[in-house]
C-alpha cells in the first residue's frame, strides 16, 4: 500500500456546504490531477462516508455498493483534471459521479420484480437508518433532514424516490400513478425548496 | 428562458436527480449548452441533491480505502479536456533520463498498462468483465501497444458487449465507432490446443468475415483488433491452424454483436 491512513479514524468534515471543506476538496482534486496519491488519500478520507453511504443507499447490496464506490473513486481520480469549479462544488461533482454509477447499476441489473421490492423498501421516504458516530456529520445530517421536512409530502416523495431509489421520472410517475408533467414539477419544485432551505447559493 | 419549450426547462429537477433516461439526459444537455438559466439552475439543484448524501453517510470498511488507493496507483489521471492519451508515454516529471533508467521505467510501466486498460474496462462494463482492480492486475497478456487499447476503451463513444464463450470463459468487445477500432477482452477462455490458435474475425453485416488478429495466450487477455471496425456487426473467434486462416474453417466459439 503506497499511502498510509492519516489516522486510525478518518476525519469526517463538518458538512457538505462548509467553505473550508469545499476549498480543501478543490485543492486536493487539483493535486490529484497531477498524480498526487497522498492528496487523493486525503480526499478519500474526507468523503468516503458520504460516497459509500450514498452508493449503499441506492444499490443496497453491501458488496455491490463497495464496487460502485471503488469504481466511482477510480473515475474521480481519472477525471480529476476535468473538474471545473465554476460549474459547482467539488463534493457535488464527486457525488454526481457516485450517484450516476449507483443508478446505472440498479437500472441495468434489475428485474421488474426486484424493482418492485426496491420500491417497497424505499417507501415514501429515506430511512435514516445509518449510524454515524461523527457528531459534526450528524449535525449536518440533521440540517438536511430539516430541509427535507420543508418539502411538501408529494415533493419529498418524488425527490427521494429518484435520488435514493434510483427511479427515472417516468418510473416515479408510474409508481405514484400521476402524470409525468406533475412528477417533473414536483422534482424541480422540491429541489428548489430544498436548495433554499439549505441556503445553497442559487 | 428565451428559447425552447417551457417543457424543456422543467426537466432541470429530474436531470439534477439523475432521473432522466440516457437519451433524455443527452437531449437536455444539448439544451443546457444553449440555456444559461437552466445551467445556473441545474448547478444549484445539484448542490441541493448532493446534500441528500449527508443523512445516509456510512463509513465504509477499511478495505475499500486499500482497494481504492491500490487502484489509483496503477492508473494515471487523464489530461485536462483537450489533451490526448497519446502523451501517455511522455516522461512524467523527469526530463532527462539515462537509457538504462528509461528501459527500467518502461519495464516497470508495462504492467500498469494492463491495469489501466482493465480499469477502464471495469468502468465501462460496470464490472461485468473485469470486476475489480485486483482482478485486473492479473491480466496476463496484452498485445499491440497499451496506448492503443487505452485510447479505444476510453473513447467517449466506447461501448461494451459481452458474451459467454462456448467451451468456457467470457469475452467482451469494447468498440469505438468514431475511432473505427475495437478491443477484445477474454477471461477464462481455454488455451488453444497445440498447433492451433484462436483467430478473431470481424463479421460484416453481410456475414463476410475478415481476420482481425489472434487471442493472446493467457487466462485474461486484451488485444486491440487489427483492421477497421467499419460496418462489422459482430466479432467472432474460431479455432484455426497455427498462423491463422484466410477464412474461418471451424464454427465460432463466440460471436459478439457490436
Ligand atoms: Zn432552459
Amino acid at each position: 500500500m503506497p499511502v498510509q491512513p492519516a489516522a486510525s479514524t478518518p476525519p469526517e468534515p463538518s458538512g457538505g456546504v462548509g467553505a473550508d471543506l469545499a476549498q480543501r476538496l478543490v485543492a486536493l482534486l487539483a493535486r490529484s490531477s497531477r498524480g498526487d496519491e497522498h492528496a487523493f488519500a486525503e480526499l478519500y478520507d474526507l468523503t468516503a462516508s458520504r460516497v459509500h453511504g450514498l452508493a449503499r443507499r441506492v444499490v443496497r447490496d453491501p458488496a455491490q455498493a463497495e464496487e460502485v464506490a471503488q469504481e466511482a473513486y477510480l473515475e474521480i481520480w481519472r477525471q480529476s483534471a476535468r473538474f471545473d469549479a465554476s460549474r459547482g462544488s467539488a463534493l457535488a461533482w464527486m457525488l454526481t459521479i457516485v450517484h450516476r454509477r449507483a443508478v446505472d447499476r440498479v437500472r441495468s441489473a434489475e428485474s421488474a420484480q426486484a424493482r418492485d421490492q426496491r420500491y417497497a423498501a424505499v417507501g415514501d421516504g429515506p430511512e435514516y437508518d445509518v449510524v454515524d458516530e461523527e457528531v459534526t456529520t450528524r449535525m449536518e445530517s440533521a440540517r438536511v433532514r430539516r430541509a427535507l421536512d420543508s418539502l411538501t409530502e408529494v415533493q419529498r416523495e418524488a425527490v427521494t424516490l429518484a435520488y435514493y431509489g434510483g427511479y427515472t421520472h417516468r418510473e416515479v410517475a408510474d409508481l405514484l400513478d400521476v402524470p409525468l408533467g406533475t412528477v417533473k414539477t414536483r422534482m424541480r419544485d422540491g429541489l428548489i425548496r430544498l436548495r433554499d432551505a439549505l441556503g445553497v447559493e442559487a | 428562458m428565451t428559447s425552447g419549450t417551457p417543457d424543456v426547462h422543467a426537466l432541470s429537477g429530474a436531470y439534477a436527480l439523475d432521473a432522466l433516461t440516457p437519451d433524455e439526459a443527452r437531449a437536455f444537455e444539448q439544451h443546457l449548452a444553449t440555456c444559461e438559466s437552466c445551467r445556473d439552475e441545474v448547478r444549484s439543484l445539484r448542490e441541493a441533491a448532493s446534500a441528500l448524501a449527508e443523512p445516509v453517510a456510512d463509513a465504509p470498511p477499511a478495505r475499500l480505502r486499500d482497494n481504492v488507493l491500490a487502484g489509483i496507483s496503477q492508473v494515471r489521471p487523464l489530461p485536462p479536456v483537450g489533451g490526448t492519451l497519446a502523451d501517455d508515454e511522455a516522461p512524467t516529471g523527469i526530463t532527462t533520463t539515462q537509457p538504462d533508467e528509461l528501459a527500467a521505467r518502461r519495464r516497470r510501466r508495462a504492467p500498469a498498462w494492463l491495469v489501466a486498460v482493465a480499469a477502464a474496462l471495469a468502468l465501462l462494463a460496470g464490472g461485468a468483465v473485469v470486476r475489480s482492480v485486483q482482478l485486473s492486475q492479473q491480466l496476463d497478456s496484452v498485445t499491440a501497444s497499451g496506448a492503443d487499447i487505452a485510447q479505444i476503451v476510453t473513447a467517449p463513444d466506447a461501448t461494451t458487449s459481452t458474451a459467454q464463450v462456448s467451451g468456457g470463459g467470457r469475452a467482451a468487445v469494447v468498440s469505438s465507432e468514431s475511432l473505427g477500432r475495437a478491443v477484445l477482452v477474454t477471461d477464462g477462455m481455454p488455451a488453444a490446443p497445440a498447433g492451433k490458435v484462436w483467430q478473431v474475425w470481424y463479421i460484416g453485416d453481410d456475414g463476410a468475415p475478415s481476420s482481425a488478429g489472434f487471442v493472446p495466450d493467457g487466462q485474461r487477455t486484451a488485444v486491440a483488433l487489427q483492421g477497421d471496425l467499419g460496418t462489422a456487426g459482430a466479432v467472432g473467434v474460431t479455432l484455426e491452424p497455427a498462423g491463422g486462416s484466410q477464412q474461418p474453417t471451424t464454427k465460432p466459439v463466440v460471436a459478439i454483436t457490436v
